[in-house]
C-alpha cells in the first residue's frame, strides 16, 4: 500500500535555494575581505594565492553543483516529503550550515600558514563526507516514504552522491598525506598550496561530471524516481 | 589486414609502456652505480628471457584459447581455481592485486617525476610540473581512452629514443674528456661487481613478470590472440628495450669516475646536472628542453597505458563481478552508464595514485618502491604457469588457490617490512623470492591434489569460447 505524499510546495524549494545563496554570498563577501585586507597590509604570498584560488574552485563547485541538483526532479520531491519525516531535513540543514561555517572561516584563514588552510581543508572534507551521507540517507528515506525502498538503486542523484561520498574520502587521505608531509618539512608550503589545489580542481571537474549526466536524463523523465520501473524493462 | 604494421604497433605498444622514468632512467641508473654495467646487462637479459617464456606460452593451451576469445588474465586464473556458482573469490584477490599493483606502479611514476623536476627543474616547482602533467596525463586518458593511449604511442618513443640519444652522447663525451678511471667499465673483471643474490633475485623478479602482467595480456587480447602477430611485436620489441642500457651505462661511468653523487637514486640526473656548465646556452634552449619532453612521453607511455589496464580490470573483472553483470548483454543505456561510470573510477584511481608521492616524499625510495611493485605482481606468476602445465588436471579448489596468493602477497609484504624496519638489503633482494617460492608451493600442493580432469581439454576451450 503507498502512503500519500505530499504535493510539492515551490514555497520549500524557493527558501532552500535562498538559504543556500545566501551563504555562499557571504563566503564570498569574507573571501575579498581577507584578500583585500591582506593586500593592503602586503601579507599577501604566492601560497596565499594558490589557496585563494581552492576557495574560488570550491565555490564555483558549490554553485554549479547546487544548480545543476535543484532540477532534478528528486530534489524538489525529496524536501517537501522529508521535511516532515523524523529529523532528516533538520539535520541536512545543520549539516550543510557546519559546510558554510567551514568554508567561511577557510575564507577567513587563508591568508595564514599553509598548515592551517590544509587542516581546516581536512574538516571540510571530512563534513563534506558526513553531509553527503545525510543526503544519501534523505534520499533513501524518501523512497522509504514512498514505499519503494529497492528503487533507490535507480535513482541518479543517489547514486551520484554515492560518488562524491568517495570523491570526500579520498579528499580526507590526501589531506591527511599533505599535512604529514609538511609536518616533516618533505615539501614546502607552496607544494602543499598546490596539492590542495590540484586536488580540489580535479575532484570538483569529476563530481561536477557526475551530476551533468544526472540532470538531462531525470529532466526527460526516463529515471524519473516516480516512474522507476522504467528502468528495470 | 597488414600484419606487419600490426606486429610493429603490437611491438611499440609493448617497449613505449614498458621504459618508464622510474624503472628505466633512475633504477637503472642506480643499477649501474651500484653493480656495474654487466648488472643491467644482466637484468636486460632476465627480462628479454621473460618476453621469450611470454611469447611461448601464449601459444599454448589453455592460454590461446582464452585469449582468442578476449579473457582477461584474471578471467583466466578465475576459471582455472574459482568453483562454478561461487563468489569467484581467486578472480577478485587476483585482480585486486593487479589494481593495487598498478595504482602503485602509476603513483611511482609520478614519484620519478617530482625527482626529475626536483633535479632538472629549473626554478618550477616539482610539485606543480608533477600535478600538472599527472592531471594532463589522466584527463587525455579519461577522454580518449585505450585509443588515445596506443595510438600516441610512436610519435613518443620517438621522442623516448631522441632522449636516450642525447643520453648516451652526453656520457660517451664524459667518458672521452674524463681522466683515468677508477673502476673498470665494459671489462670482464667488472662482472665480479653484480653480488649473486642480487643476480638470482634478477631472474625471479624479472622473468614472471610478463606472464604476470594484465597489460600484456591486454594487448594481446587486443590483436585478437594472433599468436604469430604478438611474437613478431615482442620479438621487434627485443632489440628496442636495448636502450635500457643507456642510463645503467651513466650510472656504471659515474661510479667509474669516482662520481660521488648526494642522492644514489638519482645519479643519472646528477650526471646531467653536472654537464651543464659544459654544454652552455645549449642546454636551456636545446637539450634539457628535449629531455624533459622525453622524459613526460616515457611517463606518459607508461601511466596511461596502465591506467587503462587498471580500470579494466576494476571495472571488467572485479566491478562487474561484485553486480554480476553478463557484459555480453547490456543494453545502449547501461553500457554508456559503465563508460561514464568507468571514467570516473579512471579519474579518481589516477588522482589519488598521486597518494604514493607522499609515501615516497616521507619514507621509502623509488628502488625500494619498483622493487616492492614487482615483487607483488609476479605472486601471479605461479597461478598462470601452473595452470598451463596442468591442465589435464581439475584444479578449481578456490580457498586453497584464494590462500596461495594471499600467502604469497603477505610473504613479499613481510619482507619489504622488514627490509624498511632494518634497511638491510637482503630483504629487498629476498621479497620477490619469497612471494614466487611461497605461492609456487601452494599452488603446486593444490595442483598435486588436485584429481585428473574427467572431460577433456578441447572440450572445456570450446565451452569457454561459447
Amino acid at each position: 500500500m503507498q502512503t500519500t505524499l505530499p504535493e510539492p510546495n515551490p514555497q520549500t524549494k524557493a527558501s532552500f535555494t535562498v538559504f543556500v545563496n545566501l551563504f555562499l554570498s557571504l563566503i564570498i563577501k569574507k573571501l575579498l575581505d581577507t584578500a583585500l585586507i591582506s593586500y593592503n597590509t602586503q601579507k599577501l604570498r604566492g601560497m596565499n594565492i594558490i589557496f585563494l584560488l581552492c576557495l574560488v574552485v570550491i565555490l564555483i563547485q558549490s554553485f554549479s553543483l547546487f544548480l545543476k541538483v535543484s532540477i532534478s526532479p528528486t530534489y524538489g520531491d525529496l524536501l517537501d516529503v522529508s521535511i516532515r519525516r523524523r529529523f532528516r531535513v533538520p539535520t541536512l540543514f545543520g549539516a550543510m550550515i557546519f559546510v558554510f561555517i567551514l568554508l567561511y572561516l577557510l575564507a577567513d584563514f587563508f591568508s595564514g600558514s599553509a598548515m592551517t588552510f590544509v587542516i581546516g581543508s581536512v574538516i571540510l572534507a571530512f563534513s563534506w563526507l558526513i553531509f553527503d551521507f545525510i543526503c544519501k540517507a534523505t534520499i533513501e528515506d524518501y523512497y522509504r516514504a514512498k514505499n519503494k525502498p529497492n528503487d533507490v538503486k535507480d535513482d541518479l542523484l543517489y547514486e551520484a552522491v554515492g560518488l562524491w561520498m568517495i570523491c570526500d574520502l579520498f579528499l580526507v587521505v590526501w589531506c591527511a598525506l599533505v599535512i604529514a608531509s609538511l609536518h616533516l618539512a618533505k615539501i614546502t608550503e607552496r607544494d602543499a598550496a598546490i596539492a590542495m589545489l590540484a586536488a580540489f580542481s580535479f575532484l570538483s571537474y569529476l563530481v561536477l561530471r557526475s551530476v551533468k549526466r544526472t540532470v538531462p536524463n531525470t529532466s526527460q523523465g526516463s529515471n524519473s524516481p516516480n516512474q522507476p520501473s522504467d528502468n528495470n524493462q | 589486414m597488414n600484419k606487419s604494421l600490426h606486429a610493429k604497433l603490437l611491438g611499440t605498444s609493448f617497449v613505449a609502456s614498458n621504459i618508464s622514468v622510474a624503472t628505466v632512467v633512475l633504477a637503472l641508473g642506480v643499477v649501474g652505480y651500484n653493480f656495474g654495467f654487466w648488472g643491467a646487462v644482466w637484468i636486460t637479459i632476465c627480462w628479454i628471457l621473460g618476453i621469450f617464456l611470454f611469447a611461448y606460452l601464449i601459444g599454448r593451451e589453455p592460454i590461446h584459447g582464452y585469449l582468442s576469445v578476449g579473457h582477461t588474465l584474471h578471467e583466466f586464473i578465475g576459471e582455472q581455481y574459482d568453483e562454478p556458482g561461487r563468489l569467484p573469490i581467486v578472480r577478485l584477490a587476483a585482480s585486486a592485486l593487479t589494481i593495487f599493483v598498478f595504482w602503485a606502479t602509476i603513483g611511482i611514476e609520478f614519484f620519478a617525476a617530482v625527482i626529475v623536476f626536483m633535479k632538472l627543474g629549473g626554478g618550477l616547482s616539482p610539485m606543480l610540473m608533477a600535478l600538472l602533467i599527472a592531471l594532463a596525463i589522466i584527463i587525455y586518458t579519461m577522454i580518449g581512452g585505450y585509443r588515445a593511449a596506443t595510438v600516441s604511442d610512436w610519435p613518443r618513443l620517438a621522442l623516448v629514443t631522441t632522449g636516450f640519444v642525447i643520453l648516451v652522447a652526453i656520457a660517451i663525451w664524459i667518458q672521452h674528456k674524463s681522466t683515468v678511471a677508477a673502476e673498470p667499465l665494459f671489462s670482464i673483471s667488472a662482472v665480479a661487481r653484480v653480488p649473486p643474490e642480487w643476480a638470482i633475485a634478477g631472474i625471479f623478479t624479472l622473468v614472471p613478470v610478463q606472464l604476470s602482467g594484465m597489460d600484456m595480456w591486454q594487448r594481446c587480447v587486443a590483436a585478437n590472440g594472433d599468436v604469430p602477430a604478438i611474437r613478431r611485436g615482442l620479438l621487434f620489441a627485443v632489440p628496442l628495450n636495448l636502450l635500457w642500457l643507456v642510463p645503467a651505462y651513466v650510472g656504471a661511468l659515474a661510479k667509474t669516475l669516482n662520481f660521488q653523487p648526494t642522492n644514489v637514486n638519482h645519479v643519472v640526473l646528477e650526471v646531467l646536472e653536472r654537464i651543464e656548465p659544459f654544454i652552455g646556452s645549449w642546454w636551456g634552449w636545446a637539450v634539457r628542453p628535449l629531455l624533459y619532453a622525453s622524459l613526460v612521453a616515457t611517463m606518459a607511455s607508461v601511466i596511461d597505458t596502465l591506467l587503462m589496464s587498471l580500470i579494466f580490470t576494476f571495472m571488467y573483472d572485479m566491478y562487474g563481478c561484485f553486480k554480476k553483470i553478463d557484459f555480453s548483454k547490456l543494453t545502449k543505456p547501461e553500457e554508456a552508464k559503465m563508460v561514464i561510470r568507468a571514467k570516473y573510477w579512471t579519474g579518481l584511481l589516477g588522482l589519488s595514485s598521486l597518494c604514493v608521492v607522499f609515501a615516497g616524499l616521507i619514507k621509502a625510495t623509488i628502488y625500494d618502491l619498483i622493487v616492492t611493485s614487482f615483487a607483488l605482481q609476479i605472486i601471479l606468476f605461479s597461478p598462470v604457469l601452473l595452470a598451463v602445465f596442468a591442465r589435464n588436471r581439475n584444479l578449481r579448489k578456490r580457498r586453497l588457490a584464494f590462500a596461495g596468493l594471499c600467502a604469497g602477497f603477505l610473504a613479499a609484504v613481510a619482507a619489504i617490512v622488514r627490509f624498511l624496519v632494518t634497511q638491510d638489503q637482503r630483504f629487498l633482494n629476498g621479497a620477490p623470492i619469497a612471494a614466487i617460492i611461497v605461492t609456487f608451493v601452494i599452488y603446486l600442493i593444490l595442483v598435486l591434489s588436485s584429481p585428473k580432469r574427467q572431460v577433456n581439454v578441447t572440450g572445456a576451450n570450446n565451452a569457454a569460447r561459447t
